[in-house]
Protein backbone atom coordinates (compact mmCIF):
# COMPACT_ATOMS: atom_id res chain seq x y z
CA UNK A 1 0.00 0.00 0.00
CA UNK A 2 2.77 2.43 0.93
CA UNK A 3 4.61 1.80 -2.34
CA UNK A 4 1.40 2.18 -4.36
CA UNK A 5 0.52 5.55 -2.82
CA UNK A 6 4.08 6.86 -3.28
CA UNK A 7 4.09 5.63 -6.87
CA UNK A 8 0.82 7.44 -7.65
CA UNK A 9 1.99 10.68 -6.03
CA UNK A 10 5.36 10.59 -7.80
CA UNK A 11 3.68 9.96 -11.15
CA UNK A 12 1.54 13.06 -10.66
CA UNK A 13 -1.84 11.39 -10.09
CA UNK A 14 -4.76 13.73 -9.45
CA UNK A 15 -6.90 11.16 -7.63
CA UNK A 16 -6.20 7.89 -5.78
CA UNK A 17 -8.92 5.34 -5.09
CA UNK A 18 -8.09 2.80 -2.40
CA UNK A 19 -10.76 0.12 -2.03
CA UNK A 20 -9.37 -1.88 0.86
CA UNK A 21 -8.35 -1.72 4.47
CA UNK A 22 -7.36 -3.49 7.63
CA UNK A 23 -8.82 -4.29 11.01
CA UNK A 24 -6.69 -3.57 14.07
CA UNK A 25 -4.65 -6.35 15.67
CA UNK A 26 -4.05 -6.91 19.36
CA UNK A 27 -0.63 -7.36 21.01
CA UNK A 28 -0.61 -11.00 19.92
CA UNK A 29 -1.35 -10.02 16.29
CA UNK A 30 -4.87 -11.41 16.41
CA UNK A 31 -7.52 -9.38 14.60
CA UNK A 32 -9.66 -7.45 17.06
CA UNK A 33 -13.23 -8.48 16.34
CA UNK A 34 -15.35 -6.67 18.87
CA UNK A 35 -16.03 -3.00 18.12
CA UNK A 36 -15.68 -0.19 18.77
CA UNK A 37 -12.16 -0.47 17.43
CA UNK A 38 -9.65 1.81 19.13
CA UNK A 39 -6.62 2.86 17.12
CA UNK A 40 -3.31 4.25 18.37
CA UNK A 41 -3.26 7.98 18.98
CA UNK A 42 -0.36 8.47 16.61
CA UNK A 43 -1.20 7.99 12.93
CA UNK A 44 -0.24 4.60 11.48
CA UNK A 45 2.32 4.47 8.66
CA UNK A 46 -0.32 3.96 5.96
CA UNK A 47 -2.42 6.82 7.29
CA UNK A 48 0.64 9.09 7.22
CA UNK A 49 1.27 8.15 3.58
CA UNK A 50 -2.31 9.00 2.60
CA UNK A 51 -2.15 12.26 4.56
CA UNK A 52 1.01 13.12 2.62
CA UNK A 53 -0.80 12.38 -0.63
CA UNK A 54 -3.65 14.74 0.33
CA UNK A 55 -1.10 17.40 1.32
CA UNK A 56 0.55 16.92 -2.08
CA UNK A 57 -2.77 17.81 -3.80
CA UNK A 58 -3.66 14.19 -4.59
CA UNK A 59 -7.32 13.54 -3.71
CA UNK A 60 -7.37 10.25 -1.78
CA UNK A 61 -10.63 8.30 -1.58
CA UNK A 62 -10.78 5.24 0.72
CA UNK A 63 -13.55 2.69 1.30
CA UNK A 64 -14.93 2.69 4.86
CA UNK A 65 -14.92 -1.11 5.19
CA UNK A 66 -17.56 -3.85 5.21
CA UNK A 67 -17.76 -4.60 8.93
CA UNK A 68 -20.99 -2.75 9.70
CA UNK A 69 -22.76 -5.92 10.70
CA UNK A 70 -20.46 -6.67 13.63
CA UNK A 71 -21.45 -3.43 15.36
CA UNK A 72 -23.01 -0.02 14.69
CA UNK A 73 -20.11 1.89 16.20
CA UNK A 74 -16.39 2.08 15.43
CA UNK A 75 -15.79 -0.37 12.59
CA UNK A 76 -13.96 1.85 10.11
CA UNK A 77 -11.02 0.00 8.62
CA UNK A 78 -7.56 1.54 8.28
CA UNK A 79 -6.69 3.75 6.31
CA UNK A 80 -10.30 5.02 6.17
CA UNK A 81 -9.50 6.04 9.75
CA UNK A 82 -7.08 8.70 8.45
CA UNK A 83 -8.74 12.10 9.04
CA UNK A 84 -7.24 13.58 5.86
CA UNK A 85 -8.73 11.15 3.33
CA UNK A 86 -12.25 11.03 1.95
CA UNK A 87 -13.74 7.90 3.54
CA UNK A 88 -16.78 6.42 1.83
CA UNK A 89 -19.57 4.21 3.16
CA UNK A 90 -22.22 2.52 1.04
CA UNK A 91 -25.92 2.79 0.27
CA UNK A 92 -28.06 0.29 -1.61
CA UNK A 93 -30.09 1.04 -4.73
CA UNK A 94 -32.88 2.62 -2.68
CA UNK A 95 -30.33 4.97 -1.05
CA UNK A 96 -30.63 3.13 2.27
CA UNK A 97 -27.42 2.61 4.27
CA UNK A 98 -26.02 -0.82 3.37
CA UNK A 99 -25.99 -3.24 6.32
CA UNK A 100 -22.36 -4.10 5.64
CA UNK A 101 -21.15 -0.50 5.55
CA UNK A 102 -18.58 0.16 8.30
CA UNK A 103 -19.30 3.05 10.63
CA UNK A 104 -17.36 5.59 12.62
CA UNK A 105 -16.14 7.07 14.78
CA UNK A 106 -12.44 6.33 14.39
CA UNK A 107 -11.58 6.19 18.08
CA UNK A 108 -7.98 6.74 19.11
CA UNK A 109 -6.22 6.25 22.39
CA UNK A 110 -2.65 6.62 23.61
CA UNK A 111 -3.02 3.35 25.51
CA UNK A 112 -4.08 1.45 22.40
CA UNK A 113 -1.27 -0.19 20.50
CA UNK A 114 -2.96 -2.26 17.82
CA UNK A 115 -0.98 -2.67 14.64
CA UNK A 116 -2.42 -2.98 11.20
CA UNK A 117 -2.62 -6.46 9.72
CA UNK A 118 -0.12 -5.72 6.94
CA UNK A 119 2.63 -7.85 8.55
CA UNK B 1 -16.66 8.64 7.66
CA UNK B 2 -17.14 11.48 5.20
CA UNK B 3 -19.92 10.46 2.86
CA UNK B 4 -21.85 7.67 1.16
CA UNK B 5 -22.12 6.32 -2.39
CA UNK B 6 -23.75 3.34 -4.10
CA UNK B 7 -22.18 0.03 -3.04
CA UNK B 8 -24.70 -2.53 -4.25
CA UNK B 9 -26.27 -5.18 -2.07
CA UNK B 10 -25.45 -8.66 -0.84
CA UNK B 11 -28.46 -10.93 -1.23
CA UNK B 12 -29.05 -13.89 1.03
CA UNK B 13 -29.94 -16.08 -1.96
CA UNK B 14 -27.59 -16.58 -4.90
CA UNK B 15 -29.11 -15.33 -8.14
CA UNK B 16 -28.64 -16.55 -11.71
CA UNK B 17 -26.77 -19.43 -13.26
CA UNK B 18 -23.75 -20.28 -11.15
CA UNK B 19 -25.16 -18.20 -8.32
CA UNK B 20 -24.15 -14.60 -7.63
CA UNK B 21 -24.70 -13.15 -4.16
CA UNK B 22 -23.77 -9.61 -5.26
CA UNK B 23 -27.21 -8.72 -6.61
CA UNK B 24 -28.09 -6.05 -7.20
CA UNK B 25 -24.38 -5.26 -7.47
CA UNK B 26 -22.14 -2.65 -9.03
CA UNK B 27 -20.68 -3.56 -12.42
CA UNK B 28 -16.98 -3.48 -11.57
CA UNK B 29 -14.03 -3.61 -13.96
CA UNK B 30 -11.90 -6.75 -13.69
CA UNK B 31 -8.13 -6.52 -13.57
CA UNK B 32 -6.37 -7.61 -16.76
CA UNK B 33 -5.29 -10.96 -15.31
CA UNK B 34 -8.83 -11.77 -14.14
CA UNK B 35 -10.37 -11.22 -17.57
CA UNK B 36 -11.42 -14.52 -19.10
CA UNK B 37 -11.91 -16.33 -15.80
CA UNK B 38 -15.55 -17.30 -15.45
CA UNK B 39 -17.16 -16.27 -12.19
CA UNK B 40 -20.75 -16.45 -11.03
CA UNK B 41 -21.04 -12.65 -11.09
CA UNK B 42 -19.48 -12.21 -14.51
CA UNK B 43 -20.81 -9.42 -16.78
CA UNK B 44 -19.83 -9.25 -20.46
CA UNK B 45 -16.36 -10.71 -20.06
CA UNK B 46 -14.53 -7.74 -18.59
CA UNK B 47 -16.77 -6.91 -15.65
CA UNK B 48 -18.14 -8.52 -12.54
CA UNK B 49 -21.01 -7.69 -10.21
CA UNK B 50 -19.58 -6.79 -6.82
CA UNK B 51 -20.95 -5.12 -3.68
CA UNK B 52 -19.24 -3.31 -0.84
CA UNK B 53 -17.75 -0.01 0.20
CA UNK B 54 -14.97 -0.96 -2.27
CA UNK B 55 -17.55 -0.28 -4.97
CA UNK B 56 -18.82 2.91 -3.30
CA UNK B 57 -15.40 4.61 -3.10
CA UNK B 58 -14.75 4.74 -6.88
CA UNK B 59 -17.99 6.68 -7.38
CA UNK B 60 -16.47 9.37 -5.18
CA UNK B 61 -13.08 9.12 -6.89
CA UNK B 62 -14.97 9.75 -10.13
CA UNK B 63 -16.78 12.76 -8.68
CA UNK B 64 -13.41 14.09 -7.49
CA UNK B 65 -11.96 13.79 -10.98
CA UNK B 66 -14.99 15.61 -12.41
CA UNK B 67 -14.57 18.44 -9.90
CA UNK B 68 -10.92 18.80 -10.90
CA UNK B 69 -11.86 18.74 -14.58
CA UNK B 70 -14.66 21.32 -14.30
CA UNK B 71 -12.78 23.56 -11.86
CA UNK B 72 -9.39 23.37 -13.51
CA UNK B 73 -8.29 26.61 -11.87
CA UNK B 74 -8.55 25.18 -8.34
CA UNK B 75 -4.92 24.13 -8.50
CA UNK B 76 -3.62 27.55 -9.50
CA UNK B 77 -5.50 29.19 -6.67
CA UNK B 78 -4.88 26.62 -3.95
CA UNK B 79 -1.68 24.81 -4.86
CA UNK B 80 -1.12 21.82 -2.63
CA UNK B 81 -4.31 22.53 -0.64
CA UNK B 82 -6.33 21.56 -3.71
CA UNK B 83 -7.19 18.03 -2.52
CA UNK B 84 -8.67 19.36 0.73
CA UNK B 85 -10.82 21.82 -1.24
CA UNK B 86 -12.19 18.95 -3.35
CA UNK B 87 -12.97 17.06 -0.15
CA UNK B 88 -14.72 20.10 1.32
CA UNK B 89 -16.76 20.68 -1.82
CA UNK B 90 -17.89 17.03 -1.95
CA UNK B 91 -18.85 17.10 1.73
CA UNK B 92 -20.77 20.35 1.26
CA UNK B 93 -22.62 18.83 -1.72
CA UNK B 94 -24.16 16.07 0.42
CA UNK B 95 -27.71 15.59 1.60
CA UNK B 96 -28.14 13.92 4.97
CA UNK B 97 -30.17 10.68 5.03
CA UNK B 98 -32.96 10.57 7.61
CA UNK B 99 -32.66 8.40 10.70
CA UNK B 100 -28.90 7.89 10.57
CA UNK B 101 -26.21 9.10 12.94
CA UNK B 102 -23.32 11.21 11.65
CA UNK B 103 -20.96 8.36 12.45
CA UNK B 104 -22.97 6.13 10.10
CA UNK B 105 -23.29 8.46 7.11
CA UNK B 106 -20.87 11.37 7.52
CA UNK B 107 -22.40 14.22 5.52
CA UNK B 108 -24.69 11.84 3.62
CA UNK B 109 -25.08 11.42 -0.13
CA UNK B 110 -23.35 13.80 -2.55
CA UNK B 111 -25.10 14.85 -5.76
CA UNK B 112 -23.58 16.21 -8.94
CA UNK B 113 -26.31 18.91 -9.07
CA UNK B 114 -25.14 20.24 -5.71
CA UNK B 115 -21.48 20.06 -6.76
CA UNK B 116 -22.22 22.00 -9.95
CA UNK B 117 -24.08 24.64 -7.96
CA UNK B 118 -21.12 25.08 -5.61
CA UNK B 119 -18.63 25.27 -8.49
CA UNK B 120 -20.84 27.86 -10.23
CA UNK B 121 -20.97 29.93 -7.03
CA UNK B 122 -17.19 29.76 -6.73
CA UNK B 123 -16.75 30.75 -10.38
CA UNK B 124 -19.13 33.73 -10.02
CA UNK B 125 -17.44 34.85 -6.82
CA UNK B 126 -20.49 34.45 -4.57
CA UNK B 127 -18.62 31.81 -2.55
CA UNK B 128 -14.90 31.52 -1.91
CA UNK B 129 -13.14 28.24 -2.56
CA UNK B 130 -11.14 28.76 0.64
CA UNK B 131 -14.42 28.41 2.57
CA UNK B 132 -14.33 24.71 1.68
CA UNK B 133 -10.88 24.01 3.14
Amino acid sequence: MLAAVRWAVERGADVINYSGGFAPLDELSRPIIRPPWVWPEELIEEEVEFQRAMESAVVSVVSAGNEGEIGRRGTLSMPATCPAVISVGAVDKRNVLARFSSVGPALRSASSRPTSSRR
Amino acid sequence: MDLLAPGGEVSSVAVGAGGCFFTPGIISALSADAVGQETACFVEGQYQLMSGTSQAAPHVAGLSALVLQVAGSLGAELGTRRAFAVKGILRAACTRLPGLRRTEQGQGLPSWDNIEMILRDIASGSRRVTDFL
